[in-house]
């Protein structure tokens, strides 16, 4: 019998191992199969249980894995090292089965929460699950993000994991649209499937999708490591934002079927970016998403895709690191306006007829522009600020600030102090008081806050 | 009077001067012509990206010596094996399937269809006649054009066509076999057959597949149903996404990656083949068995 046949079924009692205080790997108890969760070219995950906690166990095909041995000693070690940063988006492999009890072996890991959507899901919107029960018809489930906010957010969170793990010195290697995870309420990311993570340089024979993967990962002359993800990483960024793929225009298009030499040309050997500035052959179709949403990105989104997909494309270490894109995702979530009318969207959609003053196409209401750092952002009124804007961390989740009606007169408009720290600011009879957390600032043409620690912010007029 | 010292007079301490401002908006967003039209879509409202699609053939053999036993255990299997397809194209690809019968007649019984949308199995039930199998190659030919079945919008892989048959064509296979072999759709598709019981021509199914792994002689109704399944839905996971990636180095050419997923496909198959031999699956006399 075949090793790769090894199924275990619901009842099944599996032996697992972690490291000891000396790194050594000891027995840890026994994991109890409850159900199949799901299954692959890889292998199945099962729902366990142990220690009264469900957890998600991934057993491979053995047969399947290319260097077993290799695959399992790099799967101890990352489970040895731990999370990067203690990072709570991956699902990491915490605990992997005894190599004596079955002729394979799996590992533990945390089951993925409700409400997480696969990427590639959320991506196109739907998905066809099985049907239950025998002659029924195959169900159709929607998904879609909660807000504009919450996937900017989620591009955010993608990015600040991998920038993570490449501070670890690995690489993921095989990222794609089924490798993560999205809460499309809260734009919250979980990483899965970081058995492939290895350290940069090293591969144990995981492959991948063209599209996704680096041309010179398709024409065969490169293997994963930091660089390649950062391809990767581009592609995933530029489907959140735009929902469309950087390759697939007219050129691509033109072949009909996608035979194996047809995919090494436009994925390997002559990628041609869809908004390539000096080569038009591959434009997107009109009135696809590509072609609709690319004039609305702000500039500074569109030179980075464009950068990627073009100078990138072909030299990987001209390719945006993950710091650049944070910094980019971050004032692009700054760029997001909620109107007083109800329209949500980038600044970009609004006019710009005044200098640093968007009016809105629908309702004629003038925002006023916030600058804070080097970044712009309109100040709407739910505006927030991070801690990012207003210290001089990485912090892009820790609100510090808000633009709140006064609670006393509505129609006036302020920054409040959801800080910690005692912030300064010029109010309108020209005194500089001092902003207490809790506090607030009124909104007024001629307003600057001192932050603290030389960061400031002002209304740009 | 500069900016710092206006400050300076109303005797604001702000540590940050003008040289902090610097920023300019970029030039697109600011000097956008007044009055242009920009599109007002809803990021979150947009259309789903086009999929790919995939369309697998089923040719199934309807002559009279099918009747009984192993037309039912076909419907038996194409019935549970059609919700197994649902979902397999992954999120990015439909899967698509037809089914052309030839036996009395040659029908479309099912024209291309989503199998997401459609994965409840219509009953083959009249099974009569003889082996029109030329007589398929020929309608499937036709039928493999972009102006007539291959005629999805958006990028599509290469068609799976599976072959299934008890017997002998009894019409001119030859010449229907080579007017499918000029067809691009065919030539780069993934070809199976199987052949049901003792007495398929297992030559022409060869033939049929180009590739020995991929013609496939099961002897009984269990044999018939797990390869079936696994066949169809292998080649459906590999036909339906990209090839895979292995490097080794050197820089692919169009010729190596040439029938990559063929190759990959029939890799599994030996492997399965294998599996199956094995378990030594049943000590019956196949055809008596049916």
């Amino acid at each position: 019998m075949s090793r790769s046949n090894t199924e275990l079924k619901a009842g099944d009692k599996v032996s697992i191992q972690k490291p000891a205080d000396n790194g050594k790997f000891t027995d840890a108890g026994q994991v109890l199969v409850k159900k199949e969760l799901g299954r692959g070219a890889q292998g199945i995950v099962y729902q366990v249980e142990y220690e009264g906690k469900d957890y998600a166990l991934k057993w491979y095909f053995y047969d399947n894995l290319k260097h077993p041995d290799a695959f399992r000693g790099n799967l101890e070690k990352n489970i040895k090292d731990g999370r990067p940063d203690n990072e709570d988006r991956f699902l990491w492999p915490q605990a992997i089965t005894a190599a004596k009890q079955y002729p394979t072996f799996g590992y533990l890991m945390d089951l993925v929460p409700q409400g997480y959507i696969e990427f590639d899901k959320l991506y196109m919107g739907y998905e066809w699950k099985k049907p239950k029960e025998k002659g029924q018809p195959a169900v159709k489930e929607t998904y879609r993000f909660g807000s504009l906010d919450a996937l900017v957010t989620a591009s955010i969170n993608i990015v600040k994991a991998f920038r993570s793990l490449h501070g670890v010195g690995k690489s993921y290697q095989d990222l794609n649209g089924g490798g993560f995870f999205i809460d499309p309420v809260t734009g919250d990311v979980l990483v899965c499937d970081c058995d492939n993570v290895a350290p940069d340089g090293e591969n144990f024979g995981i492959g991948g999708f063209p599209g996704y993967m680096a041309p010179e990962i398709v024409r065969g002359v490169a293997k994963p490591d930091v660089l390649t993800d950062r391809y990767s990483l581009a592609v995933v960024l530029f489907r959140l934002l735009l929902r469309a793929d950087p390759l697939e225009g007219r050129k691509v298009l033109a072949s009909v079927v996608l035979t194996e030499a047809k995919e090494l040309e436009h994925y390997g050997s002559a990628p041609l970016f869809i908004f390539d500035p000096d080569d038009p052959a591959n434009r997107p179709l009109p009135g696809g998403n590509a072609a609709k949403f690319w004039p609305i990105l702000p500039s500074y989104m569109r030179e980075a895709f464009t950068r990627s997909f073009t100078a990138g494309i072909k030299d990987p270490n001209q390719r945006i690191i993950e710091k650049r894109w944070q910094e980019y995702l971050i004032r692009l979530r700054s760029d997001i306006i909620h109107c007083t009318c109800g329209k949500v969207t980038y600044s970009t959609c609004f006019d710009h007829h005044e200098h640093f003053i968007c009016t809105c196409r629908s309702c004629g209401n003038k925002i006023y522009t916030l600058q804070i750092k080097d970044m712009l952002a309109p100040l709407y009124a739910g505006l927030k600020l991070y801690r990012c804007y207003t210290e001089d961390v990485e912090d892009f989740e820790t609100i510090t600030g808000e633009v709140l009606p006064n609670k006393k007169d509505p129609r006036i408009y302020g920054i409040k102090n959801l800080s910690t720290k005692t912030w300064k600011a010029k109010f309108p009879d020209g005194s500089v008081r001092e902003i207490p957390p809790g506090g607030g600032a009124p909104i007024w043409k001629g307003l600057v806050i001192d932050f603290g620690d030389k960061i400031g912010a002002r209304v740009l007029s | 009077m500069s900016e710092n010292d206006k400050r300076k007079q109303e005797n604001i301490n702000l540590d940050f001067g003008d040289d902090d401002f610097q920023f300019e908006w970029g030039e697109d967003e600011v000097c956008e012509k007044p009055g242009e039209e920009m599109s007002e879509d809803d990021f979150l409202d947009t259309m789903p990206p086009s999929k790919k699609s995939m369309t697998i053939f089923f040719l199934i053999d309807t002559s009279g010596s099918m009747e009984g036993t192993k037309i039912h255990t076909v419907n038996a299997t194409m019935e549970e094996l059609l919700p197994e397809l649902v979902g397999i194209g992954g999120a990015e690809t439909d899967i698509r399937y037809a089914v052309l019968t030839f036996g009395e007649r040659i029908e479309w019984l099912k024209k291309p269809l989503k199998v997401d949308e459609n994965c409840i199995w219509e009953r083959i039930k009249k099974v009569g006649g003889l082996t029109p199998m030329g007589g398929a190659f020929k309608e499937l030919c036709a039928k493999l054009s972009r102006s007539e079945f291959m005629n999805n919008p958006s990028l599509s892989y290469a068609p799976v066509i599976f072959l299934m048959s008890d017997g002998a064509p009894t019409d001119d296979h030859v010449e229907g076999f080579e007017r499918l072999q000029k067809n691009n759709w065919f030539k780069y598709g993934l070809k199976i057959a199987v052949g049901i019981g003792a007495k398929p021509n297992m030559d022409i199914l060869r033939g049929f597949t180009g590739n020995e792994e991929l013609a496939v002689q099961v002897h009984n109704a269990k044999e018939l149903k797990e390869m079936v399944t696994l066949l169809a839905i292998r080649s459906s996971q590999i036909g339906s996404k990209s090839m895979d990636l292995t490097g080794d180095g050197k820089e692919k050419s169009a010729q190596d990656v040439y029938k990559d997923k063929e190759k990959r496909l029939a890799e599994e198959i030996k492997k399965a083949k294998d599996i199956m031999s094995d378990e030594n699956v049943a000590d019956i006399t196949y055809d008596e068995g049916w």
